[in-house]
């Protein structure tokens, strides 16, 4: 199993992945909504922006090309997006698109690369987010790599009895995979269901972790709100 | 072997004509009677499709199969269901249907946390239950990292934290390399709790059980020691069994090691 995960630099020890993910996931998430919330043609704003992001993405120590190649993920729809608004609208709107939506997924990689995603669900259950979406969540994380593993399986399945044939056959294997699959989910499903009947679960889930906050953690989001209402206000006045 | 003769405390398991029949109207277990003893170890062998995960998962009420169903003299109904999960602990066939949470931790803590222990318990019966299966310290591991024996021996932890009185093991040694399979083998040879495991593998059969018991065709076909059932060739092959490997071919037995 050699998946990759987005959480590859959770395990780094820098004083990102050390702050406690509360602090962490309400800072990137002002972030978020500053940048977005940001009138388009505030240049200055975006670049100050992306000064801050990359100071916080300079103390996490997750590798630079790691960051830029992992944030590239969105420009393929950004730039549909963008391409279209570029018809009918001025060039700052195809800027403000790229821009924002860059910046955001820069973001939310300083979040999820520095920390793993368990403890990343545990903060968004501790911050009041439905215990039902977490647990969805987290069922994702645990069997997305269960799937890969299976489509793989699969997939060599199929290529040892195909003898390279191309065209709608192809496409109909490919049918075949899906719906297989989807059975495969939907009865592994009922039988995870019985597993956690059979340990005793009645409907909603419990967890044990509890945070604290630290000094540093209190530094950080004295540094990152400040710098991020410096901007802001610099940028509406 | 364990005094399962004239014991004078209850039974740990009792089943008294239990039928199940599936939704469709196939009928997957008739009238089984069954009595195990506390601390007994009783291996179930038959062919697939037989009943044996059906009875298995009769057990802890899973499937509510008709009849009487007792455990430690605690019925199996739906009033007594969380005690009945709490008393029979479950382990699954595919270690990927039991860690369903993302760490180990969480995984094993799963159980006691629907039990209601608080935080300090929780991390002491992990503790405990890991360690049992020789995995101390795995804790923060993600359990999706995991080797296949690894995954196994955590769904064990995962149901020994919750101190069950009964085992129930669903082909616990498929799909385990020949040193995982004895690793396991060891570990359920100490544990003490009253043990029903169902397999395909002869050896392990007769390394493990008190009584044997066969199924087959959703019935309970015959039950004893595992040196008479096991060992009489032209019915465990009329039974689509066969001898245990550890025994030699044809006639010549040894005696049973354990």
């Amino acid at each position: 199993m050699n998946s990759p995960s987005i959480d590859r630099f959770s395990h780094l020890d820098s004083p990102i992945n050390r702050l406690d993910p509360r602090v962490k996931t309400l800072c990137i998430l002002a972030f978020v909504l500053a940048v977005v919330l940001t009138p388009p043609d505030r240049y200055a704003a975006f670049f100050l922006y992306v000064v801050l992001i990359f100071s916080v993405i300079f103390l996490s120590e997750m590798p630079l090309s790691f960051v830029l190649k992992r944030s590239l993920i969105i420009v393929p729809f950004a730039l549909m997006i963008g391409l279209f608004n570029l018809f009918f609208r001025p060039f700052s709107v195809f800027f403000n698109i790229l821009a924002k939506s860059w910046l955001s997924v820069l973001a939310l990689i300083v979040l999820s690369g520095t920390t793993d995603f368990p403890t990343l669900l545990k903060a968004l259950e501790s911050l009041g987010v439905p215990k039902l979406l977490t647990t969805i969540l987290s069922f994702m994380y645990r069997y997305i790599f269960t799937l890969i593993d299976q489509v793989a399986k699969l997939e060599r399945a199929r290529v040892a009895r195909s003898y390279g044939r191309r065209g709608l056959i192809q496409l109909r294997a490919a049918g075949n995979i899906l719906g297989s699959l989807f059975i495969n989910t939907f009865e592994r499903g009922e039988r995870i269901y019985q597993a956690m009947l059979a340990r005793g679960y009645h409907g909603h889930a419990h967890t044990t972790r509890r945070f604290t906050l630290t000094r540093a953690d209190a530094a950080f989001a004295a540094y990152f709100t400040t710098a991020l209402a410096a901007i802001g206000w610099q940028a509406i006045r | 072997m364990a005094g399962h003769k004239m014991s004078p405390v209850a039974p740990a398991i009792e089943l008294i004509d239990v039928s199940f029949t599936y939704p469709d109207g196939r009928v997957a277990l008739r009238d089984i009677n069954l009595s195990v003893a506390p601390g007994e170890t009783l291996v179930i062998v038959g062919p697939n499709g037989a009943g044996k995960s059906t009875l298995l998962m009769s057990l802890n009420g899973l499937n509510r199969a008709n009849g009487s169903l007792k455990i430690g003299g605690t019925a199996v109904t739906d009033h007594n269901l969380p005690e009945i999960r709490r008393l029979v602990g479950v382990v699954f066939q595919d270690p990927d249907d039991q860690l369903f949470m993302p760490t180990v931790f969480d995984d094993v803590a799963f159980g006691p946390l629907n039990m209601g222990l608080d935080v300090h318990e929780i991390r002491h019966s992990v503790e405990d239950a890991l360690g049992l299966v020789g995995l101390a310290g795995f804790q923060e591991r993600l359990s999706h990292h995991l080797s296949f024996g690894e995954k196994k021996l955590v769904s064990m932890a995962s149901v020994l934290a919750m101190n069950p009185k009964v085992l129930v093991m669903d082909e616990p040694t498929a799909n385990l390399d020949p040193r995982a399979k004895r690793h396991l083998l060891s570990i359920l040879g100490e544990l003490p709790q009253t043990k029903v495991i169902s397999t395909h593998d002869m050896n392990a059969a007769y390394v493990l059980a008190d009584r044997v018991a066969v199924i087959y065709q959703s019935e309970l076909v015959a039950i004893g020691p595992p040196a008479a059932i096991l060992t009489d060739e032209p019915r465990l092959l009329e039974y689509g069994l066969e001898l245990p490997t550890i025994l030699g071919t044809g006639r010549t037995w040894k005696t049973r090691e354990t």
